[in-house]
Formats: structure tokens, sequence, C-alpha cells
């Protein structure tokens, strides 16, 4: 394929994406309030324009298939049919083999319209109404003899590409017919009165037929009414065409592909002699054509019967190659390559490339000049100038939370339906901005806590009205900014988390004391902790093994904290901490036995003098008192078994490590640094303790450390040294 | 993807009489590595050490803005580090793997003494027993003044490399 047919294509595939989440949305709103007509407009456009651009780009399984929704779409609009959520599930579930159908075609493994789908939504407009579906004209100069006659969703001839590279006849009989030499084809094209709606361009494919040879048209305007009852929306035009031309006649219907499902098309191949003789009956791809419309016309009771026939091959690339298997599942393309770039940003960031220009011709000619003013004006300019090309690179990143929010309707709806739990939705706080690595990767680990809110929190209805709340549990998603980070709150109004249950298992798995109240600070966050679950049972909706423990660490991953806050009876809210960019840190430049880290900002609460600080041993533990309060300290020395002794004066990080506040001792602090974040080679991956690695001014590298997983690291190391010798070590430590 | 593909096919052709190596020594030994491999030679320079890292790994530098590690194939291999160092060692800067997967790493090496073309069929098979700790990282053999020359496979080295990180060789 052209490599022009490929960016076409990749357009295609991000149109594609956009127009189906309005379409979800659309679906959704209309279950909400049913019987919106403006509303329902956009949905039915975003129906419509999908077809199009599919049609567009000779994806015709596709644009066929989106067909079959907007005719139910269109059916809704006009009144005709009623709006139940049986139907608004129907076409969510064709949406979403819409979706996949999509996908599976940019990973270059299509696969076929889902009959089973095809056939309810064709039951769908059937039911509707028998009249309205005898409405469009049936395709003439078809009749499909019974042998003839392919299976349903064999491959439809829109799958390939209308361009004439592609167009290699697959069917030899046709083939023998018409190529021969040159023939005359007298065309009679009456186009159904709805196809401007559906986006075909009728001049379009003219255009493409005088691509073919000889083209002679009339055009007959006798069914165009007076100007006053003309419907714009309205074909009215049909057209007798002769065609002189020595392509096969399947070309010439390849031409009429999107009209065939509502237009009466005739071909007849006029010889030599000029005797005219039908062709369109004896030509396998009429036959096909007349297959079309019969997947969204035809009786429920057909299509009841084929929604039970086997699922359709994908189609196959050309006459004799083997149809590949599909494989939906094979390597999914990156989603969003692209980034949507704000214009003015991007217009700010030209400006500022020129400014740089500039400034560096300005900085050439300075070569000559000694006067230091002179210098360091130009070298002010330049930071200036690069520090603003950094920011607003790093803003072009940014993208509103929407993009992930606007999904969880959807999942909500589901859970609802599976759950039999009515839910309340509400989203607040959407325009709020972030990476866009962030908003991609915080899905699984949000969908997690709302499958969690759905399955465990909230209460059964009639549980919910016997305890005085409203029959719908409410499940409320927040982002916002605090400080320099975003915040993002999934809160249910549920049961609340069950301190007493955490800390039975708790004790249970040896993860706190015997003995720990349950309002101790700690129990909360056992809940993230690997291997914890409250919930014995394994039921469909959530708790398959997979513990918060996951969530915490995708979004630790991030470089963000979640939190819990609960109130028995009253709800359950986490929260995830988040930085706005992925890209860059505010960090602590810190001096470790000669060498230099950066510590994240973000995980530092404080920094205090260790000099002078009383020391001391809790459980085993080296602490100091911090304004009177017991902190566990973690030296870095140790951990870096670095040589050579502490000098005097040490300074302390304090950070919160599952709720509980942890010195980390460090040789010294250097200074603020704001640093661009360099992963570590794959070959680094296994030590957690750093996060990345970055370039300070002097051009030195300096490794980026994770604190809560160096506190993790000493906790383990701790713990292993007392379970080899648990008695003695602990009683000669206190001595 | 595609140009890989197409890299490799361009190599593949013109190697079907000679290649191209560079040929180094490391403790002792003699080792040979593509052409294509290597991307340039550095002197040795200060190095930020990773606490805690593998052994194997001497530390980090910056290459023009970029962060990458520095290997020495001396642990692995089972070397021992020659005593009478005449003259500082230098950093091979490789790239192994291909596509999403290529890496950038720095090797440390005593010296780097030629570039050879090799005609193929001078290129022994690697034997699979024999020369000790280096033998699964080893291609082939190349015979050269009275010596071998042990044919390094880098993306082999890499990916066991990066896999026993983990657990702190």
């Amino acid at each position: 394929m052209s490599s022009a047919e490929d960016r076409f294509r990749e357009m295609f595939h991000e149109e594609a994406r956009e127009l189906l989440i309005g379409l979800e949305e659309g679906l959704m709103d209309l279950e909400r309030r049913r019987g919106d007509r403006a509303h329902l407009d956009r949905t039915f456009r975003a129906a419509h324009s999908l077809k199009g651009a599919a049609a567009m780009v000779g994806l015709g399984a596709i644009a066929e298939f989106t067909h079959g929704i907007e005719a139910v779409l269109d059916r809704i609009r006009s009144g005709a049919m009623g709006v139940d959520s049986e139907i608004i599930s129907c076409l969510l579930e064709a949406r979403d083999h819409l979706a996949a159908m999509v996908e599976a075609e940019a990973a270059h493994s299509p696969i076929p319209p889902s009959s089973e789908l095809v056939a309810r939504l064709a039951d769908l407009l059937g039911e509707s109404g028998r009249a309205a579906a005898a409405e469009p004209p049936a395709p003439v100069a078809v009749v499909a003899s019974a042998p003839e006659r392919e299976p349903v969703g064999a491959p439809l001839p829109a799958r390939k590409s209308r361009s004439k590279k592609a167009s290699t006849p697959r069917r030899s009989r046709a083939r023998q017919k018409a190529e021969p030499k040159a023939g005359q084809y007298q065309i009679l094209l009456r186009p159904g009165p709805d196809i401007l709606r559906r986006g075909v361009n009728m001049a379009g494919i003219l255009d493409e037929l005088r691509e073919l040879g000889e083209l002679e048209l009339v055009a007959d305007t006798s069914d165009v009414p007076g100007i006053d009852s003309i419907d714009p929306e309205r074909s009215y035009l049909s057209w007798q065409i002769t065609l002189t031309t020595t392509v096969p006649l399947e070309r010439i219907e390849e031409v009429f592909l999107f009209l065939a499902m509502d237009s009466e098309i005739k071909i007849r191949l006029a010889t030599e002699t000029g005797e005219t003789e039908p062709v369109g009956t004896s030509a396998g791809g009429l036959v096909q054509l007349a297959a079309i419309p019969r997947q969204v016309t035809e009786s429920p009771a057909v299509a009841r019967a084929r929604s039970e026939t086997p699922p359709p091959t994908p189609t196959p690339p050309g006459p004799s190659a083997p149809a590949p298997p599909p494989t939906p599942t094979a390597t999914p393309p990156r989603p969003h390559a692209r980034i949507r770039v704000d214009a003015a940003q991007l217009d700010d960031l030209v400006g500022l490339a020129g400014e740089l220009v500039v400034l560096s011709d300005n900085l050439m000619g300075l070569r000559e000049h000694r006067g230091i003013d002179a210098w360091s004006h130009a070298l002010e300019a330049l930071e200036r100038v690069s520090r603003q090309i950094r920011d607003t690179t790093l803003e072009l990143r940014m993208v509103p939370v929407d993009e992930l929010f606007s999904r969880f309707p959807r999942v909500v709806r589901d859970l609802s339906d599976r759950s039999g739990k009515e839910i309340d939705l509400k989203i607040v706080g959407q325009d709020t901005r972030l990476d866009r690595t962030i908003v991609e990767r915080l899905a699984d680990p949000m969908i997690h806590l709302i499958r969690n809110a759905v399955d465990h929190a909230l209460e059964p209805p009639d549980e919910r009205v016997a305890r005085g709340k409203p029959r719908a549990g409410r499940i409320t998603l927040t982002a916002g900014h605090e400080g320099d980070r975003v915040a993002i709150r999934v809160e249910d109004d549920g049961r609340g988390l069950d301190r007493e249950k955490i800390v039975r298992k708790g004790i249970a798995l040896r993860m706190v004391p015997t003995g720990t109240p349950p309002d101790d600070p700690r129990v909360v966050s056992l809940i993230f902790e690997p291997g914890f679950s409250t919930r014995d049972s394994v039921t469909e909706l959530s708790g398959r093994g997979v513990g918060l423990d996951v969530v915490r660490d995708a979004v630790r991953a991030l470089r963000g904290g979640v939190s819990v806050e609960s109130m028995p009876g009253k709800g359950t809210a986490f929260v995830f901490r988040l930085p706005l960019t992925l890209a860059l840190i505010d960090g602590l430049l810190v001096e470790i036995a000669g060498g230099r880290f950066v510590v994240p900002l973000a995980q530092v609460e404080e920094c205090v003098s260790l000099q002078g600080a009383q020391s001391a041993l809790a459980e085993g533990r080296p602490c100091v008192a911090v304004r009177g309060e017991l902190v566990p300290v973690v030296s870095l020395r140790t951990l870096f078994h670095a040589d050579g002794s502490a000098p005097a004066r040490q300074e302390l990080l304090l950070t919160r490590h599952a709720g509980q506040r942890v010195g980390v001792a460090v040789d010294r602090l250097v200074g603020r640094v704001q640093a661009v974040i360099q992963s570590l080679g794959e070959g680094l991956y296994g030590l957690g303790r750093f996060s990345g690695a970055t370039i300070l001014g002097d051009g030195a590298v300096s490794l980026i450390l994770d604190l809560s997983a160096v506190v993790s690291e000493s906790r383990l190391a701790e713990r292993s040294v007392r379970s080899y010798r648990p008695v003695a070590a602990q009683a000669e430590s206190y001595s | 993807m595609v140009d890989v593909i197409t890299d490799a096919s361009v190599e593949s052709s013109e190697s079907d009489h000679t290649q191209s190596f560079v040929v180094f020594r490391l403790g002792g030994e003699g080792y040979a590595l593509e052409v294509m491999r290597v991307q340039e030679i550095l002197d040795m320079q200060s190095l930020t050490e990773v606490p805690g890292g593998p052994r194997y790994l001497l530390g980090v530098i910056n290459l023009r803005g970029h962060v990458v590690p520095v290997y020495d194939l001396r642990t692995p291999f089972g070397l021992t580090k020659e005593s009478k160092q005449s003259r500082a060692p230098c950093i091979m800067i490789v790239e192994s793997g291909a596509g999403h997967d290529r890496q950038i790493t720095g090797l440390l090496v005593d010296r780097v003494s030629d570039v050879l073309e090799i005609p193929q069929d001078e290129i022994q098979p690697a034997p699979r027993l024999g020369l000790g700790k280096a033998t699964p990282y080893v291609r082939g053999l190349i015979r050269h003044q009275e010596a071998f020359l042990l044919v390094l496979d880098v993306d082999r080295i890499f990916s066991t490399l990066g896999s026993m990180s983990g657990e702190g060789v």
C-alpha cells in the first residue's frame, strides 16, 4: 500500500476513534434523557461521519456495519422507534465491535463484522415497523439465483480499495465476459432518496466512472419537485449513462458500491451489433450488491436464523491468497501516538525557536566582544528562551483528564447492569490538565477503584433505602489542583471501610502487631499491601485476586501517591495525588558519601538537622525524636554500603511511608534542582531505589532516588536480618 | 521497523564477501565486534557510580545529554584486571537491539587496536565449550596473527546481563 494511502488510513483511524467516543457518549446520553432530539442528532452524525470516513478510505466492511447502527439511530431520531435499555445495549455492543474492527484494521489484521450484531440491529429495524422496512426500493436488475449466491459476510467488495491498482479482478466469469474488447454499457442509475444524507458524493462517483472510459451522461430531472416543496437533503435525480470502456464489469460495479444498498442500478452491456444483453443477473458481483441491503432490511426471522451461522471470515487480500486467521488480539497499535496540539501553543513554540536562532547569531557576534555586560545580557536572554521552550513543549504534553473520565459513564453503566445496583455517576473538574502519559496510565487503576466501589462499597438498593440513603448509589470522580500536584478522587457513598475486619486480617497476616486498635492510622494503609484483601469470595465484577497494591504501584510508577479516607456508613474516597508532568521534577540535590543524588521534592515533607537530635531504638529500629515524635531513620550510607564514617552533622529528610513518618539520613543538602528525568537503561530496572537519572548543570549524571522504594528496601533488609536471629538481636539492641 | 529490515538486508548483501570488525583487547584477550555496532570510542571519563547496582556496572556517563550505562565485561567473563595497565582504558559505545529495543551502552575496553576486513568464510563458528564464562556470548572466532579473536554477540550479552541485574549479580 502506498504511503499516501497509509496516511489516509491512519487519519481515518484517529478520526474513527474520536467519533467512536462521541458515539458512545451520545448513546449513554440517549439512555439518560430519552427523546432529546437535538442531542440525538449529534450522535447520529457521529455514526454518519464514521460511515462516510470508512467508505472514503475503502473500508467497506466498517462502513456497512456502521450503517446498521446509523439506520437504527435514524429510526429513533425520526420517532419511529422508542428507546429502551435493551436497544441501547445492542447499540453499545455494536459500537464496541465497531471499535474492535477499527483497531484490528489499524493493526493490519482486520476482523469481520459480527453477524450476530448485524442480525440484532436488523431485528431492531424489523420490529420497529414492517412498513418502514419495505420503504427503500429493492435493488433491481438482480435476481439472485440461489446456487450462485455467496454466503453473507463473505468478502464484501467494499473492502477492496476503490483505487485502480487495487482492482484485481476476482471473478473470472465476469472478467471473461467483459474484458476481451471495449464494450458499451448502458447504465441506469436512480440513487435512493437518502443518499445525500448518507454522505454519498454523486459528483465523485460520476467522476470515477468518467475515469473508466468514455462517458455520456443524461440526467433525468423529471422527479425534481417545485422549489417550494424541495427537500435539500433529498436526492431527486437519476441518470442515463453510456459508458464505453475496456474495464471488466466488476470494476463498474465497484464504483456503485456505496449506492447499492438503496439505489436502483441497472447495467446492460450493449454488444457491438447494437443488441443489449443484461449482464447483471449472471454476474456474481451484482448478486453480492443485492446481498448487502438484505442485511439491514430482511425479516427478523431470517436475521435470527443467520445469527446462528458461523461468523464470516475476513476478506482475503487477493484471489488466491488464503484468508489469514482473524487475530483481533494481535499487537494492538500504540494508542494516541499523535497529540492534538493547541495551535496557539505551537505558534509560541515556533516564535521561541526563532528567537533562539536570533540569539545564537547574537552570541556568534559576541565572540569578538570582550565586555562582560553584553555577554551576560545575551546569556540571560538565552536562558529565558530555553526555559520558555522547555515549558511550552511540556505544555504540549498536557491533556484534559476528560479524555480519561469520559470513558467511565460507560464503565459504570455496564457495572450497574451486571451488579443490579443503581448508580449515579458524577464527574467534576474534567478540564484539569495532566501529562498525557499519566492520563493514559490512570485508566486501569481508576477502573479498578470504580469496580471495587460498585462491588464492595455500594449497598444494594433496598439496603440503601433501609439505611435512609438514596436508592441509587453515588460515585463521584473529581479532578483538581492541590498545590503543584493534581488530585483525583474516586468517591462513593457506600458502606465505608470495615476497620475491624481490616485489623483482624492484618494481625492474622502479621502485618500489624497484635492488639493494634482499629483506629490506628496504619490500619487503612494495610489495604494497599500485596496479598491483602478482605473479600474472601471472588465476584464477577472485581476481586479476581488483584489487590489495591496494583493500584498503588501503578500510581507510584507515575511518581504519585494514593491515600484513602473513609467514614463507616458514609463512604470511601480514594485520592490520587499526581505530578503535573512526568518529564520534569522539582528535586532536592543531596550528597551521600561523596555522591550526589536527586530526591523528588514531592516525597520530602520536611528537612531537619540530625545534629544533636536524640536518637533511640524503637522496635529494634534506630529512631530520632523530631519535635517529640519518635521517627524511624533509614541511613542511605548503610543502604549504599558506603565506606568511611558519616559527617558529624547529617540531615534528615522526612517522608511518609505507609502512613507513617520516616526519616532518611543524608550527608548534606546541596540545593534545589529542576531535573529533566531520563529513564535508566533496561539493565538497571531491577534497582527500584533509583527512578531515573538526570544531568546536572555541570554535566555530571545524578541518579534520582525514590524515597518510598528506599524505605521499603530497608524494611525488607531489616526483616530478613531479624528473621535470622529474632530474639537475640532485639535483646542485644535494647541492652 | 521497515528501516531496520532494509539495513539488515543491505548489510547481508555486502557481507557476502567481507565484514568489518573493530578489534579490541580486554583482560588480556582479543575480541572483535561488527563495526556497525560500534558508535564511537571515548576516552575514559568520570562515571557516576550506581550504589547497589550489579558489579559489572561501572556506572553511568553523560553522552551528549543522554545517560548511558558503562559495563565492565571482565566480571561476567571471569577475566582478571591486568595488573600493569600501560595506558588508561577507554569506553566503546555500542548499539544493541533494534527498533524500539535499541539500546546504547558503553563497554570498558583496555585498548582498541584495529579495524579489520574479514572474509566471511574465515569466521569460524564458536565452540560450545572452552572459552570459560564468555562462551555463551561468543558468536564466532577469527584467526588473526597467530591468535584467535572472539566475535562477541552483544545482543545476547546485554539481554542476559539485563535479566541478571535484578538479582544483584
